[in-house]
């Protein structure tokens, strides 16, 4: 099978869930005799991988001559509040414009490419890639698969979503051949949300690689000495780390050595240090910022709890990764990881007093401790990259299959 | 070859059931009795009435009919827990008092055991095991009259050589229940009266085969012997060779494991009385040790009970949350003791196995048993955990309160020294 796939983010440039899943995808898929042109935006740094050929899509200039950075696009908030409140940064509209640059460019590369290769499929990933693959369908009468890795109304939870981007989202769900969804409640919001057909929907749940994250160092190797809470994520609304600190300030009132750590960086990290301070707690919350995959895999070796408390997760891969680490997990129900692991605490992401009150029980219970993370880790053993790989290629033969039809 | 006889014995329990107690709400400290603060009355009381109307009112009533038509000649025993008489006295006295008619008529035996459905019978200082029993069988000649029981059953048929030493040296007993496995019978049959290597205390072993025809099977549609009516069974039991067939099961059984629905009120009459027709003799737990000899002597080394397919403690003690939780419990024995009262009772009260069955962790993601008796269907085996020992530790707080107390106001004045002169 010869396979166009269209990115956006990818390791060492990723921000989120879809880099990560791009990633490990592609190399499990050329594992599987899949022979991949994966398509990214020009990044200035020639990536390389052994597994597949990387093509880096034209870069664009900004009108003031000077070339877009990628930055993760999940921040298209960020870009708009700064829009808005005047303060400097790259323009939304030169996000959207740079966005719109890139699909153009893609699609004629990618004839251009398809006349010579030849391929079976074309493979997409979220609305920043879907007007270039809509318009590669429609020129090469190729079928497409998207995978929608978060939506628009998960990324802002629901507060003033982009009409803009929704419209992409509806358009992409409509027009492609196949839609996979990275969980069950994903794909109920795509029914319910984006209209999306209820028979062209495949889920296939995100995994995670466990010899990434086997960093064993011990907390005291920090300066820790305290019971460690972690939550690690964006630092917006959809990550809910304002619970995180309302749950601190309860667990505060009865365990006195406990340390709240907040990885992750975010348009919220100035509302969330103000509100430690209002709680005051900022004595035992610490904000790392944004930390490099080593450093992430020590803090969730050291961590006693990690804390997942998301108001709206299509997915949620740091629950896996924390896992992976030997870590207890406390878990948003509304989650999409929620609906595969079974050995970790669910809780109501609102309902900040039992949030608080498990926090407190794995702080104190050791054995609670070591029996989740015991039978977290063998959990894991059916959750690899590998079986994401084999689902998504059932899915792409089937729609190969049916378009043939 | 003459026929082996029935030997139909019924557990009669319920659990009390845990409030949910978090950590902050500190509402229950109000309450003065850690019996009200820790325990969920109302959830009981919901459980009990409908079960009693389910399964022991009409379940009773089939059997007050066939001892009635058979002139007592068909006969049960019972084993009925100490908390579920409590229980049963508050929330439907009418059920106890249908079975004390039924032990009036002579035909209808109760089985001792730890009035708490307890594992006490695992912890390593027994004092507590034989505190519950004798509990236990004070209550049961306090209700039923008569005299104390003569057989015992531990909590799930928990059986090993230690337990039963401890059993036998009560002195009371001549029969004891456990489960016929392989494990523990090899190639011999359960359908025999067997000794123990070195106790006077004779062992009945429970048919798990033709006990769980009709404890579990009997609706399951996928099962090639589906419908199991009574005449098929009865040529089964007719069929069987040995002393006695030892047919032990859950008494909620009836109505309650298997639906009325099923017809399984209809198998139950039906089957008693094919089987007196067909010449087969019931006989209580004690009548069924006293009738036979010894066919020959066994020894348990490895605790068995009747709970799983590991038939073993591992249900209520199998991971380590259980592990942790059990000996947390046993660190607030003395202080219960020195306590008393409504402390003493809420702690053994928090002893009762049912506690510990919800933090079972085995196959428990497939849903299955342990998923459907926990009372709080949403929580998961750690949830439950977090509850328990949220208990606990308030328990532990609330006692360590009245120990720090001085108990007895004292009249008598200490005598006062005159002071000792400073040396420079």
């Amino acid at each position: 099978m010869k396979l166009a796939m269209f990115g956006w983010e990818f390791p060492p440039f990723i921000s989120g869930g879809l880099g990560v899943h791009c990633f490990h995808l592609t190399k499990e898929l050329a594992g599987l005799g899949v022979e991949i042109d994966f398509y990214m935006p020009y990044t200035g740094k020639n990536p390389k991988v052994p597994w597949m050929n990387i093509i880096e899509v034209d870069p664009f200039q900004l009108p003031d001559g000077k070339i877009f950075q990628f930055g993760p696009y999940s921040s298209t908030k960020t870009i708009i509040k700064e829009k808005q409140s005047g303060r400097k940064g790259i323009s939304g509209m030169d996000l959207f414009s740079a966005v719109m640059t890139y699909n153009n460019s893609l699609a004629k590369l990618f004839l251009r490419n398809h006349q010579k290769k030849n391929y079976d499929l074309i493979a997409c990933h979220d609305w920043i890639t879907v007007e270039g693959a809509v318009e590669a369908k429609k020129l090469s009468g190729l079928p497409l698969v998207l995978t929608m890795h978060s939506t628009e109304l998960d990324r802002t939870a629901n507060l003033n979503p982009f009409d803009w981007i929704l419209g992409i989202e509806k358009k992409g769900v409509a027009s492609a051949t196949r839609v996979i969804t990275v969980s069950r409640r994903s794909a109920k919001r795509l029914e319910d949300e984006l209209s999306c057909s209820n028979e062209k929907i495949d889920v296939v749940y995100n995994a995670v690689d466990p010899l990434l994250f086997k960093s064993r160092v011990k907390k005291e190797e920090f300066g820790f000495t305290d019971g460690i809470v972690l939550f690690h994520g964006r630092l917006s609304v959809q990550k809910g780390p304002e619970f995180f600190l309302q749950a601190a300030k309860l667990v505060l009132e009865e365990e006195k050595d406990a340390r709240f750590v907040i990885s992750g960086k975010g348009d919220m990290m100035p509302r969330l240090v103000n509100l430690a301070i209002d709680l005051n707690i900022a004595d035992k919350v610490t904000f790392t910022g944004y930390l490099p995959e080593e450093q992430l895999a020590d803090l969730y070796a050291v961590a006693d709890v990690y804390v997942f408390p998301s108001v709206s997760e299509p997915f949620g891969i740091t629950v896996l990764e924390a896992m992976a680490s030997g870590t207890p997990v406390i878990l948003s129900k509304t989650s999409g990881v929620a609906e595969i692991v079974d050995h970790v605490l669910k809780v109501d992401f609102w309902d900040t007093h039992q949030m608080a009150s498990k926090i407190i029980a794995l702080l104190r219970y050791s054995a609670l401790r070591q029996l989740l993370a015991t039978n977290a880790m063998s959990e894991l053993t059916d959750i690899t990259w590998r079986n994401t790989a084999i689902t998504t290629l059932q899915t792409y033969e089937k729609t190969i299959r049916e378009n043939k039809k | 070859m003459t026929k082996p006889s029935i030997c139909l014995y019924f557990h009669v329990h319920q659990p009390t059931r845990l409030n949910r107690h978090s950590v902050f709400d500190k509402s229950h400290r109000s309450k003065n009795n850690p019996m009200d603060a820790y325990f969920d009355h109302n959830l009981d009381k919901f459980y009990f009435q409908k079960i009693a109307k389910q399964c022991y009112l009409p379940a009773n009533k089939i059997i007050s009919e066939l001892i009635e038509e058979s002139d007592g000649k068909f006969k049960v025993s019972f084993s009925i827990t100490g908390v579920w008489i409590e229980q049963c006295k508050k929330y439907a006295p009418e059920v106890l008092e249908s079975f004390k008619k039924l032990v009036k008529t002579g035909s209808v035996e109760i089985v001792d055991e730890t009035y708490y459905h307890s594992l006490s019978s695992l912890w390593w200082d027994q004092a507590e095991f034989k505190n519950q029993v004798k509990k236990h069988s004070d209550l049961i000649t306090e209700t039923f009259g008569g005299q104390a029981p003569k057989t015992f059953r531990n909590t799930e048929l928990l059986v090993n050589d230690n337990i039963i030493s401890n059993v036998d040296s009560i002195g009371r007993y001549t029969g004891m229940l456990a489960e016929g496995i392989e494990r523990v019978l090899g190639w011999r049959s359960p359908n025999y009266i067997y000794s123990h290597k070195n106790n006077s205390v004779k062992m009945l072993f429970r048919n798990y085969r033709l006990s769980d025809d009709i404890g579990f099977r009997f609706s399951d549609r996928g099962w090639k012997q589906w419908p199991l009516t009574a005449d098929k069974y009865v040529d089964w039991l007719n069929n069987s060779e040995g002393q006695t067939i030892n047919l032990f099961m859950d008494y909620e059984t009836f109505g309650e494991h298997h639906w009325p629905g099923s017809g399984i009120m209809e198998f139950l009459y039906w089957f008693a009385k094919k089987s007196t027709e067909n010449g087969l003799e019931f006989k209580t737990t004690s009548q069924t040790v006293q009738s036979y000899k010894p066919i020959s002597s066994v020894e348990i080394n490895g605790t068995v009970s009747w709970a799983d397919m590991e038939r073993d403690a591992s249900a209520w003690l199998g991971n380590k949350i259980q592990d942790y939780a059990f000996s947390t419990y046993w660190e607030l024995e003395n202080g219960a003791n020195e306590l008393g009262g409504n402390y003493l009772d809420a702690w053994r009260t928090l002893g009762v196995s049912d506690h510990y069955m919800y933090l079972c962790l085995k196959s428990w993601s497939d849903g299955d048993v342990h998923k459907h008796f926990s009372p709080y269907k949403d929580w998961t085996p750690y949830d439950n955990f977090i509850n328990y020992m949220n208990i606990l530790s308030d328990l532990s707080r609330r006692m360590n309160e009245q120990l720090d107390k001085p108990k007895i106001e004292t009249t008598i004045k200490m005598p006062t020294f005159p002071a000792i002169p400073e040396i420079n």
